[in-house]
């Protein structure tokens, strides 16, 4: 019975998770050109001002087809761990992002600089709570306090050093995406309410994550999708759910 | 992102200073029907006639804390112009929006009017009043209460918002669910 309630607990958690960085991810893509696509309002603020606030772009990737998160891909470790690997541009080529950089050569060097910036990540789960986004400075800590109640804490951050616009960047980001009038993760946090109610009902005694399971390649341990919208993430995280579970025996 | 220039910094409201401006009673009466207007529009999900209240450069505003004067490069709950109100608008009706096809409703009841200051020679108003909204969401009930500030001015077809400041005195609490509509 213990059993089955913590099944119930990593599942929805686990679930947030997904629900959750998806949203996230959405949101940056617009930054790939292939799958770029505008939103009316945007548009408009384009047509009337010549530019459109970089909220607006994040926005817009609300409107992605599931086609381009295909195109992604997740890298998933050992221990429950999973990265999103960058699918915008990790070095983007505005003014302050240049600026950025510069400030950034100063402190750390031209070769300490370029290994900071092209880490591959553009979103990483780390089991079994934590939800970080370094490219935008977000965090989430998904609190499980109790079989049917999570916690999920928004935090943002200030670089230490950096410009005030890389500050501004990553508040207008909170603002619209992590705030609690977010536009971006209400969706995920009804699917995650309604798993919930799901999984305490008798509706099925299984949940599915099997989605192109057996399509993503594995090597030494690390397992690495070619369709983005494997569930590999999930599967990983119960793979080291359960090892944990059977530890002790 | 704002695409309007930020509005001058607004504190909380202050009991302790609190004076009622000397104003013709029609005054005192256009504001109150403004804000029982507005009341209306937003429970009747007249989403585009809440967001016409506003000025070309009016701003809803909720701060994340009472103690902050301004949204402009700090965290807020809301921060938004007309051109995000409308992006929020369109994704509330956005058909595959699945978390808003649940039926859900509001009912506010806005009370405590009072005129801080009355420009005679303007007609704008900075005027506060108290709240209590309760909401209605699939199976559960949330009762949200508060304070508005409204900076107002006079046009030639009534009031327009220059500035919403909305402090909940929940704000700072659990979200049992994110807030999707202004409050």
């Amino acid at each position: 019975m213990i059993w089955a309630r913590r099944a119930v607990v990593a599942a929805a958690i686990l679930l947030s998770f997904v629900t959750l960085a998806g949203a996230a991810e959405r949101i940056a893509a617009i930054v790939n050109k292939e799958v770029i696509l505008e939103s009316e309002v945007e548009e408009e603020v384009r047509a009337r001002n010549g530019s459109a606030p970089l909220d607006y772009h994040f926005l817009a990737g609300f409107t992605l087809p599931l086609s381009a998160f295909d195109k992604m891909t997740t890298v998933n470790y050992p221990a429950g761990h999973s990265v999103l690997e960058g699918y915008m541009s990790l070095r983007p080529q505005d003014p302050i992002s240049l600026n950025y950089e510069a400030i950034m050569k100063q402190k750390y060097g031209e070769q300490r600089t370029n290994e900071i910036l092209d880490t591959n990540i553009h979103h990483v789960i780390c089991y079994p709570v934590l939800s970080i986004q370094p490219p935008l400075q977000q965090l989430r800590a998904i609190r499980p306090l109790a079989v049917d109640q999570t916690l999920t804490e928004l935090w943002h951050f200030r670089l230490k050093g950096a410009p005030e616009p890389i500050y501004r960047r990553a508040l207008g980001y909170f603002n619209l995406v992590n705030s609690p009038s977010t536009m971006v993760n209400a969706d995920d946090l009804w699917n995650f309410r309604k798993q919930h109610e799901g999984l305490s009902s008798d509706g099925g005694e299984w949940v599915s994550l099997h989605r192109y399971a057996g399509q993503d390649d594995e090597t030494d341990g690390v397992v690495r999708t070619r369709i983005g919208t494997s569930e590999a993430p999930l599967r990983n995280y119960f793979k080291a759910w359960l090892d944990y579970m059977i530890a002790g025996n | 992102m704002l695409t309007v220039p930020a509005p001058a910094p607004l504190a909380a409201p202050n009991p302790a200073s609190l004076r009622a401006a000397t104003a013709p009673l029609e005054v005192q009466r256009d504001v109150e029907q403004f804000l029982y207007r507005q009341a209306e529009l937003l429970d009747g999900k007249a989403w585009q006639d809440y967001i016409d209240l506003f000025a070309p450069e009016g701003v809803y505003w909720m701060p994340a804390h009472p103690h902050q004067t301004t949204g402009d490069g700090e965290p807020s709950i809301f921060f938004e112009d007309r051109n995000l109100m409308t992006i929020r608008m369109k994704r509330i009706l956005h058909p595959r929006a699945w978390s808003q096809k649940t039926q859900w409703g509001t009912s506010h009841v806005v009370g405590n009017v009072v005129l801080e200051s009355f420009d005679a020679r303007s007609g704008s108003v900075v005027c506060r009043s108290r709240f209590h909204m309760l909401e209605f969401r699939r199976d559960q009930s949330r009762h949200f209460a508060g304070s508005y500030i409204h900076r107002l001015a006079k046009g030639a077809d009534g009031y327009r918002i220059a500035l919403q400041r909305v402090d909940m005195v929940n704000g700072e609490g659990l979200y049992e669910y994110v807030l999707q509509a202004w409050v």
